[in-house]
This record gives structure tokens, C-alpha cells and sequence, in this order.
């Protein structure tokens, strides 16, 4: 390559000459996260039969096919552009296996533009009722698993969307404040607020009292 | 870590550190961060234990992912036998890799496909048939497939490596390096370096523009396709067909032989899923797919149409067709008069009869290609060896009679007619459609024909018969109107706006039309007496006025009309026993009223119906005995039929009485307009259409007009609110089945006899769509009114695949799905629990659906306020139906998309009063909504973006 791409480890500018090498290197670099994001936001029907990894190899495709179109969204930065092409992705796997009865559920994936899922929620339960995984507590899983969803079902979209992001993909909240769209400050009280609410859940909930002393 | 200058919110600052901690696996210490931070202490008591919790939970399901994962590596290095080598392209299919199979030490081609459990399976199986197939193509020009495998979840194509550059990449390559950075490709990429060259005389530089003659370049595209076509002409005879022919399948080895790759496999992996595939290559395969293969009729002439684009891409290393969305595709090739440039205009010099080869091979008819792939190499080889080539261009005459023969409204006519159209075009309007373009000795030979005849009446006469045939053909009288679409600056520049703004037309037969009229106008000026009295010359008075009201020039055909209207009177007087000429005057009568109408002057368009009444009632008191012919009894009919039917519709209206919850206004009830009769006025439409049907059912049976008087007469009884008779309905012909049933059995029917005609069809649609259920017989009428959309449904998708270019069949569609949303809506509110959460699912589906198809019109139509208006009252139905399942947060979306939109329309917009009334009710109406979907929100906590910070 003759080209002039910037240093190397300048990602960024070499992303923009459309070098694939350094695409390749982002992905290595964020690989674990990704999956994170693919393990938490698959839809239980769904990950029965597909592998994160596979999705991570679709995105790893389609992003080198868009690789290209990178420097018409510069407003993004390198992680956060890979981020929306696996959620594009996972869109079309959901499409795929679910076609029809996605809709039916009534619940769309749809991470950045205003109309956030419900399909959080029920990621975020999920990951809470793994935690219970004692055969003692095997019996109340499916009780406490629908107060959970139900508790976290009543909170704001924007609320769910922000722990997700958070915790769940692990995103900073610059990263976050990127992807939403919304100033950093705005971002970081989003966030406080919705921890905030989850609390005042989690804590009139005695089954959540009894595991994690909140309050 | 913390920054004092930090964007973040200071608790955030420390909750950022104490997560690190956490995931760190440190197990960092409450407490130890309470004392910390004292400032925050409260806070971080209060919080911490629950982000404790959220990071604890996480870290549980993260190793049960882990453990599951499979850390395929993103770059292949091996696949069970084969060692991969290095990549050497990519395609919606997957990657290809250069890789040696280790066993057998040869090299190969790879293809790998996205992994298995990405895939469906029936694809899958698809896929591996189609390849066993392939695989048995054994030939100099087809890339060999030695098999198909599968590993660790790949499955892949194992092919005969060629090296060398696909023709697509050679295309790029040359057109990049005639332009100011030349050299560019070639230095980047190594094949290319060495293949381009091959394609031009040794020692010239390898572009086009710079080359004296490129004979050699010519040369070689003729060779390279030539090989191409016998390679698909042997796989033809194996019974293979390819599917996907295009640049980017035919590879260039060093030796510049060309090689045929992917038989049947794009096909096969794409398939059904076509649209939907989740790669962006589609746009790019559906650039060179055949107007036959939309339709899923492929054969081998469509695999030959994608090498003769391929041919006209080498010759002008330009697209043919440059569209950027399979939208775009779609409608080019559904629209089957669309023709790319000649490859001569974008480079003349490229050689005549490799033009002419090209644009038989990309012929649109199938049957105007090739016969065969075998044929299409030997005419290229004839060129190779400097003989005249077998295809012919193709005369004007020839074309008009293909045109002709595609839209079958004329196929009718005869070749006298169509002879004659030919010579009006040729020497009156000098230009026919934007494509053809006469040669000069056609034209010549035609001037001296016509000069010939010119003096001839007899033959005027038979040519002003065809044409008056012909504009029967395009523009039947059909009876209705239609809002049109109102377009912002409409007003100024009513000639740029004609061809959009005209209803139900066509932009052909809207050309067509204005060729007509230049003819008309010449007639007008070189009547003679003697021809003035024939009947179809009558017409032709009127005729210039109709072009004009079709084309939606309001003014203009009204300024026509009167002025036919005087040369009637004067030739009345002169002929008293004429009864045609009455007969004509009165229907001019008519037709002035219909414009008044579209112009929303009811009045005036009350005055003219009733003045034609009046002409054909008062000349058969004083003229003659005989009973008042067939054609007198139905203009009366007309009349009485205009006289009775409602006033157009207006999406604010509409969208009022839908969003809102009300429903829309009373047909009957003048909402808008003047009042002409008061409150009787209703009565009085009501006695106008039953005078109408009983003069139509009077009227004998047989004959060509009875089409269309069954139309009229469906359009009369549409018009009626939907009853079953009553005893006082003064209605001759008992029928115990309600209006609404009377008029869609007659377009049914008439749908059935005349398919193509699109004006029945569309009546059709909007007669299901405008219907409303029998109050009397409430539940089943629902789902029968369902039944009934979703027929209209079908309609309205065939008038768009057959009309593309026709935007009220477009809006069509969607006001039948929105109506079909609201049908739903309305079943859901009679039923509960779980049965009414289902039937609102299914109405946000099709609201969702008619959402998708306005914007499809507003991309395509741009310029059309009502368009932009209905696409906010979709959204605000949607948003409607969102808050019934209770989803406030989508209802917000959807309403401040449809805010946004008439935000937009209120920018844009320059004047007209009339608009801002109706943008004012929408608005009303949405603020409402909006006010609904907030309602039980926490005061303060905003759900939409931008949040109010």
C-alpha cells in the first residue's frame, strides 16, 4: 500500500483510507465486548440456534463491505460505527429466524433512533435470573423471573436503554451520549436517574433485598 | 481518574472508577469509596449496591457465554484440507480465498459462505443442488467447480483458481484512468496491471479517450463476449441456465480469455429472498436483471440480456442502468419503455454495429433478442470478420408498432391506424416519446407521402378516425374524477406541472396526448365545410378541450370548450336537423361541468350539468318523432350522475374524522363548497342518481357502449349511501341488493372482461376503499369489509406493477391498507384481553404498511402536498393505534415524526389558504394525540429525544 493512512496506530484514519487491516484490528480489539453485546441483546428463540460468533463473523463481513461508506460517518467514532453494524446485523438475524412472529411480540430492535426496545428489558431480566442458578433456587426462578421483567418492563425505555449500555455492552458514557445522540452530561444524569430507579425497584422487592443489601 | 473539567455528572465520575473496580475483579469496597468521597457519601450508600448488583449479574451470564464460545478466528487461515492463502475478493455470497488443497497440491478458489446457522436451510439445500448442477459444466470459458464442502460450521465452493480481474473491476479500472488521475488503479491493483493492456494495441496507452480509434479495444469486447455467449450457449444445451450474467461474473485471466463463474448460485442463494437479502449486492445484480425475470419468467434470452449490458458497460464502461436502490431498479424494469442511452451518444466512437448488437441484446421483448446465445456470437464474429451483422436497427415505424403492441390498449387498431399515427408523429410533431428517433430517410420518404396526400380530405378523414380511436384507447371517457395531487406552487406553472398533476395518466399517454392535440389543432385550423359535418370532426371540436382537461390543464380546456361550444351554436343554426351537433354540445356541457368540479366550483360545474340536461330534453320536444337515441339518454344519464356525486375528498377530512376517532364527514352533507340546496341538497343528489341508474337500466344492452354504461352505472349506485332499496326509492328495477353490492358486482365484472383497462380497476379499489359497511348487518359486514380490502389490496399491487408511473394508483394502496388499519382497529374494540391485543397488532401492521407505501409516493413525488399531508395522518393513525396496546413511547415517535412532517410542509409551502386550514386541523388533531400518549408519564421525565436539557 502507497497510500498515506496515518500512523499506525491512528485506527481511525486508517478505517477512513478503507484500510482492512485496521478493520480486522478493531475487531480483535473489541471483539469481547461485541460478543457481550451479541450474547445480551440475542433473543432467547433465537440464540438456541445461532451463535454469537457467527453473528460477530456476519458483522465482521458486512462491515468490510461498508468499510467504504466509513468516511460518510465520521460522526461516529470507530467503536460506536462497528456497534450499530452488529446491531444491524442482529436486526437481520432477528428478521430471519423470528420474520413474523418478531412483530407479533411487538417488539423491534431498534438501538439508536429513538424508539428503544423492549426487548431490553427482557435481556436484562435474563441476565439477572442466571445469576440464580442454585438448584435450590431453581423453583423460583420463573416467579422472581417475571417480577423481574415486569419491574424492569415499568421503567422508561430510556432507562433500560441506558443500564443496558452501561452495563450490559459495558459502553462509557461518552460512548453512550455518541450512540444516543445526546450531550455527555445529559447522558451521565440519564444515568444516574435510571440506577436510581432501578433501586427504588429492586428495593421493594424482598427477593433483591435478601440477595444484594440495597438501602 | 476524576477530571474537574468533566462532562460527566461527578456521581458518574466516581461510579465510573468504582464499575472499573468491579470489573477488574478488584471487589472494590463500599465503604471504602463512602469515605472517599465524603461530598457524595449519600449517593454512593444509596446507589452503589445496586450497580453492585447489575455488575455481578452480568458477570454470572458472561461466563456461561464464554464458556460456550467457539473463537472462530475473523480470518481464515485454514478449512479442513485447504490452507488458505490469501483473499482475493468479496461478494454478497461470501468471501473468495486463493488456497491450496492440500491433498491433491493443487491450488483453488475458495468460496466461503456465511456460516451454516446464519443460513436457511431450504437455501442451503438449494444452494448445494444448484452446484452439483454446475459442477458438470465442463468448458473453456466456465470456471470449473470441483465440489462443495463444509467445515466447522463454513460451507464453501471449491473452484478452478483463475487469476485475473472480473470485468467489472476492468470496466473501473479504465473508466478511472481516463480521468485525471490515471495510472491509479493500475498501480494498485497487481492483475489488473497486467490484464488492461491486453485490451489495446500494443504500445497505446490503455484509455479510451486517448486512443486514436481503439479498434483493437472494440475488437476485443466483441471477442471476450463473443467467447462468453458460446460458453452460456454450451451450458444452455446442457439445460444450465445461469441467472445472474453481469460484469462481475465473467473474470479476465492473464491471457485475456474471458471465464464464466457463480452458474445458477446467486439465484440459488438469493432466490425468493431476493429483496430481503441482508447484502448490499442486490442493488447491483438487480442493475442488469430482465424485465421478464421480475416477473420470474427466466430463460435464456434473460441470461443474454445481462451480456449484452455487459457488452454496452465494456463499450461505454458506464452502467446502463446506474441506479443506486433496488427501488430504482424495480421501476426501471417494470417500465418496460425505459431504454438506456445508445451507446453511441455517450461515445460515438464507438463502431455502428456493435451498437446495433447491444441494443438487440438488451431488447426489453424477449422475443426481439437474440433466438439464441450461439446466434448473438456469430453476429459478433461477423463484425470480427468485418461483415455486415445480422441484427437490424430497428425503423421508427417498427418501434411505434412494438410500443404499440406492449401497451395493448392500442394493439386494437389497425396497421392502417397505426401507419398513419406514424406519419402524424413523423411530420406533425417531428418527435415521438423521448427514444426515437426517426431516420432520415423515413422521414423523408413520409414528407413525400403526406405532401401527397394532403389535399386528400378522404384521407384526413380516415386519419383523424384513427386518431380519434386512439385517443379513445388512451383516454377512455372514464367516468370519474379525482382529487388531484396539489402540488405547492401548482398554481404558477401549470405546464412544467402537467404531467404530475394529471389524473390516473400515465407520463406515456400524457406525451401521447400532447401530441393529439398539436394534431387536433391543425385539423382545427384546415377544416373544410364538407368534412365539418362528419361525426367524428364534431368531435374533434371538443377534442382540444379534453386533452387539456386530461392533462389537468383546467383553464386552458375550459377556454377550448367555449370556443367549440360557439362553432357548435353557429353550425346548429346553419344545421337544425343535425341532432349530433345538440348531442356534442351537450356533452362539451358535461365536460365543462367536470373541470368546474375539479376546481372545486361546484356551482358553476351544477350550472354546466344542468344546462346539457336541458339542451338534450328541450331539442327532443321540438325535433323529431323518433325516440331519443342510446347516446342522448346516456349523456343525460351523465349528467344527472355528476349532478349527484359527492364532493372530492381532502386528506384533511379525511384525517380529521380518522384521528380524532370520528368518522369521516357525511357523504352527503355539504361539508365543503357551497350549499346549493340546503339541507335537501342530499335529496336532491340522492333523485339525480336515481334518475341516472333508471336511465341506464332503460337503455338497450349490445354494442361497445354498454361497457360504458355498466361503468357509470357501478359509479352511480358507489355513490349512493349504502342501503338496500327502499319501497319509496322510485328505483324501476327491483334488486334486493344494497348499492354498495350493485356497484362492486358491475366492476368485478367489468374487471374480469377488460383487465387491462386500469380506469375499472382502480374504480374498483376505490370502491371498496370508500365503501361503508351495512349498519344493519354489523359483525359480519367487518369481516367481510376485511375480505374486501385485501382484494382491493391485490388491485391496486396490480395497477402498480402494470403503471408504475401513475401516482394515484400508488396513494391507492395506501389508503387501502390505512383503511384496512382502521377496519382492524375498529374489530379490536369490540373484542378483549389477548383477542383485541392480536387484532391491534394487525391493524399496526397495516398502518405500518401504508406508512411505508406513502413514503414510498412522498420519495417518488416529491413536490405533492397532499401526499406529504396523508403521510402525517398515517403516522398519526399508527400513533393512534400504538396507544391502544399501550405503547406510549412509539405513539410519541410516531407522532412527532408526523409533526415533523408537517412542520416541513409548512416551510415549504408558499401560499394557498386552503392548505394552511388543512395543516391546521391535522395539526389539531395530532396535538390531541399527543396529549393522550403523555398522559400517566412521570411529570418531568421527557420520553422523546432530544431530551429538554
Amino acid at each position: 500500500m502507497v497510500r498515506n493512512c496515518g500512523t499506525v496506530g491512528d485506527l481511525r484514519a486508517r478505517l477512513l483510507c478503507g484500510e482492512r487491516d485496521a478493520l480486522v484490528e478493531l475487531f480483535d480489539e473489541h471483539r469481547a465486548r461485541l460478543r457481550q453485546i451479541v450474547h445480551f441483546r440475542l433473543d432467547p428463540r433465537v440464540s438456541a440456534r445461532v451463535d454469537p460468533d457467527d453473528v460477530l463473523q456476519d458483522a465482521f463481513l458486512d462491515a468490510s463491505l461498508r468499510l467504504a461508506h466509513y468516511r460518510d460517518e465520521t460522526q461516529f467514532s470507530p467503536f460506536v460505527w462497528l456497534r450499530l453494524i452488529v446491531s444491524q446485523t442482529l436486526i437481520d438475524v432477528h428478521r430471519r429466524h423470528l420474520g413474523a412472529q418478531q412483530r407479533a411480540a411487538g417488539r423491534e430492535f431498534n438501538f439508536c433512533n429513538g424508539a428503544l426496545s423492549s426487548g431490553v428489558s427482557v435481556s436484562i431480566a435474563a441476565h439477572f435470573i442466571a445469576h440464580w442458578t442454585s438448584p435450590s433456587q431453581t423453583a423460583m426462578r420463573s416467579e422472581l423471573g417475571a417480577k423481574l421483567r415486569n419491574a424492569i418492563n415499568n421503567m422508561e425505555p430510556f432507562d433500560r436503554e441506558v443500564l443496558a449500555l452501561r452495563h450490559f455492552e459495558e459502553l462509557t458514557n461518552k460512548e453512550v451520549a455518541e450512540l444516543l445522540q445526546i450531550g455527555e452530561k445529559a447522558a451521565s444524569i440519564r444515568y444516574v436517574r435510571a440506577i436510581a430507579r432501578l433501586k427504588n425497584i429492586l428495593v421493594n422487592m424482598p427477593e433483591f433485598s435478601a440477595l444484594y443489601p440495597v438501602g | 481518574m476524576i477530571r474537574n473539567a468533566s462532562p460527566q455528572d461527578p456521581f458518574d465520575d466516581v461510579a465510573s472508577e468504582f464499575i472499573e473496580g468491579c470489573r477488574s475483579g478488584v471487589n472494590p469496597s463500599i465503604d471504602d469509596y463512602v469515605n472517599r468521597y465524603p461530598d457524595l457519601a449519600d449517593c454512593i450508600r444509596d446507589l452503589f449496591p445496586t450497580i453492585v448488583a447489575l455488575e455481578s449479574a452480568k458477570r454470572a451470564d458472561r461466563t456461561e457465554a464464554a464458556r460456550c464460545a467457539t473463537l472462530h478466528p475473523l480470518v481464515l487461515t485454514e478449512l479442513g484440507d485447504f490452507r488458505i492463502i490469501r483473499e482475493i475478493g468479496r461478494g454478497g455470497m461470501g468471501i473468495v480465498y486463493e488456497a491450496e488443497q492440500r491433498s491433491l497440491g493443487r491450488k483453488v478458489a475458495l468460496k466461503v459462505l456465511p456460516k451454516q446457522s446464519l443460513l436457511d436451510p431450504k437455501q442451503l439445500r438449494r444452494f448445494q443442488s444448484e452446484a452439483r448442477i454446475a459442477a458438470r459444466l465442463h468448458h473453456s470459458n466456465i470456471v470449473s467447480l470441483h465440489g462443495v464442502g463444509e467445515h466447522d460450521g463454513y460451507h464453501f465452493i471449491v473452484m478452478q483458481l483463475i487469476v485475473g480481474a472480473p470485468l467489472d473491476a476492468v470496466v473501473k479500472c479504465l473508466a478511472l484512468g481516463c480521468g485525471k488521475d490515471s495510472d491509479r488503479c493500475i498501480a494498485t491493483e497487481n492483475s489488473l496491471q497486467q490484464i488492461v493492456p491486453l485490451l489495446f494495441a500494443p504500445g497505446d496507452p490503455t484509455c479510451l479517450s486517448t486512443v486514436r480509434s481503439g479498434a483493437d479495444y472494440w475488437r476485443n469486447c466483441a471477442r471476450i463476449v463473443r467467447d462468453a455467449a458460446r460458453a452460456l450457449q454450451y451450458a444452455f444445451d446442457q439445460g444450465v441456465l445461469h441467472r445472474d450474467v453481469k460484469p462481475g461474473n465473467l473474470l479476465l485471466d492473464r491471457a485475456g480469455n474471458v471465464w464464466i463463474s457463480d452458474f445458477g448460485l446467486a439465484q440459488a442463494m438469493h432466490g425468493d429472498g431476493m429483496l430481503h437479502s441482508h447484502s448490499a449486492s442486490i442493488g447491483g445484480t438487480l442493475s442488469y436483471m430482465s424485465p421478464e425475470s421480475l416477473a420470474g419468467q427466466t430463460d435464456e434470452r434473460s441470461d443474454l440480456y445481462g451480456l449484452g449490458l455487459t457488452l454496452y458497460e465494456l463499450l461505454t464502461l458506464e452502467q446502463a442502468f446506474p441506479e443506486r436502490t433496488p427501488a430504482e431498479s424495480i421501476q426501471r424494469i417494470a417500465n418496460q419503455s425505459f431504454q438506456p442511452a445508445r451507446p453511441q451518444e455517450r461515445n460515438p466512437n464507438i463502431p455502428r454495429d456493435l451498437e446495433t448488437v447491444v441494443l438487440k441484446a438488451i431488447a426489453a421483448e424477449p422475443s426481439q433478442r437474440y433466438a439464441s446465445a450461439g446466434a448473438l456470437a456469430d453476429d459478433l464474429q461477423r463484425f470480427l470478420d468485418n461483415r455486415p451483422v445480422q441484427a437490424r436497427r430497428i425503423s421508427t415505424l417498427v418501434r411505434i408498432g412494438r410500443w404499440c403492441q406492449r401497451n395493448k390498449m392500442v394493439s386494437a387498431l389497425s396497421a392502417l391506424a397505426i401507419l398513419l399515427l406514424a406519419l402524424v408523429f413523423n411530420v406533425i410533431t417531428f418527435s415521438y416519446l423521448h427514444a426515437i428517433r426517426a431516420n432520415q430517410e423515413t422521414q423523408l420518404a413520409l414528407q413525400c407521402e403526406i405532401s401527397e396526400r394532403e389535399n386528400s380530405a378522404a384521407t384526413l378523414q380516415i386519419a383523424v378516425d384513427a386518431l380519434d380511436g386512439i385517443y379513445e384507447q388512451f383516454a377512455p371517457n372514464d367516468v370519474n374524477d379525482y382529487s388531484e395531487p396539489k402540488s405547492v406552487k401548482a398554481e404558477s406553472d401549470q405546464i412544467a406541472q402537467a404531467s404530475t398533476a394529471t389524473p390516473s395518466l400515465s407520463a406515456e399517454t400524457a406525451v401521447v396526448l400532447e401530441n393529439l392535440l398539436k394534431f387536433y389543432h391543425r385539423l382545427g385550423k384546415e377544416r373544410g365545410d364538407s368534412l365539418l359535418l362528419s361525426e367524428s370532426s364534431i368531435k374533434a371540436l371538443g377534442r382540444i378541450g379534453d386533452i387539456h382537461r386530461q392533462l389537468g390543464q383546467s383553464d386552458r380546456a375550459l377556454g377550448h370548450y367555449s370556443e367549440a361550444l360557439v362553432t357548435l351554436d353557429r353550425l346548429r343554426n346553419d344545421y337544425p336537423a343535425q341532432l349530433q351537433l345538440t348531442l356534442e354540445a351537450a356533452r362539451i356541457h358535461n365536460e365543462i361541468g367536470r373541470v368546474y368540479f375539479v376546481q372545486e366550483k361546484y356551482s358553476e360545474a351544477e350550472r354546466a350539468h344542468q344546462q346539457a340536461i336541458q339542451l338534450l330534453t328541450a331539442s327532443k320536444v321540438d325535433g323529431s318523432l323518433q325516440p331519443p337515441s342510446a347516446n342522448r339518454l346516456f349523456e343525460v344519464a351523465r349528467a344527472h350522475y355528476y349532478l349527484g356525486r359527492r364532493p372530492l375528498d381532502s386528506a384533511s377530512q379525511v384525517a380529521m374524522g380518522q384521528l380524532v376517532g370520528k368518522r369521516p364527514p357525511p357523504h352527503h352533507g355539504e361539508a365543503r363548497g357551497p350549499t346549493i340546496g340546503g339541507s335537501t341538497s342530499s335529496d336532491r343528489k340522492r333523485t339525480h342518481l336515481l334518475a341516472a341508474i333508471n336511465l341506464l337500466n332503460e337503455l338497450p344492452d349490445g354494442g361497445k357502449r354498454s361497457v360504458e354504461h355498466a361503468f357509470l352505472l357501478a359509479c352511480c349506485y358507489r355513490e349512493l349511501p349504502n342501503a338496500r332499496p327502499k319501497k319509496g326509492d322510485d328505483l324501476r328495477i327491483g334488486d334486493s341488493r344494497s348499492h354498495q353490492e350493485q356497484a362492486l358486482a358491475i366492476l368485478n365484472d367489468l374487471v374480469r372482461r377488460f383487465p387491462d383497462n386500469p380506469h375499472y380497476r382502480f374504480e374498483l379499489v376505490e370502491a371498496i376503499r370508500l365503501s361503508k359497511p351495512d349498519k344493519t348487518h354489523k359483525h359480519d359486514q367487518v369481516d367481510e369489509s376485511q375480505e374486501l380490502l385485501y382484494e382491493a389490496l391485490a388491485h391496486a399491487d396490480y395497477l402498480i406493477e402494470h403503471h408504475p408511473n401513475v401516482p394515484q394508483y400508488a396513494v391507492a394502496r395506501m389508503h387501502v391498507l390505512h383503511r384496512l388499519g382502521h377496519v382492524q382497529t375498529h374489530q379490536a374494540r369490540e373484542h378483549f384481553g389477548e383477542e383485541r391485543d392480536e387484532l391491534l397488532f394487525q391493524a399496526q401492521g397495516s398502518h405500518e404498511k401504508a406508512r411505508e407505501q406513502i413514503r414510498l409516493v412522498t420519495a417518488r413525488w416529491p413536490g405533492e402536498y397532499s401526499f406529504k399531508l396523508w403521510s402525517a395522518v398515517v403516522d398519526g393513525s399508527l400513533a393512534q393505534v400504538c396507544l391502544d396496546l399501550g405503547l406510549k413511547s412509539e405513539a410519541s415517535t410516531n407522532i412527532d415524526s408526523a409533526i415533523a412532517t408537517l412542520d416541513k410542509i409548512l416551510k415549504e409551502k408558499q401560499s394557498a389558504p386552503a392548505v394552511e386550514q388543512h395543516l391546521s386541523e391535522v395539526y389539531m388533531a395530532l396535538l390531541e394525540l399527543d396529549q393522550r400518549a403523555n398522559i400517566g408519564i412521570e411529570i418531568g421525565m421527557p420520553v422523546r429525544y432530544p431530551p429538554p436539557e
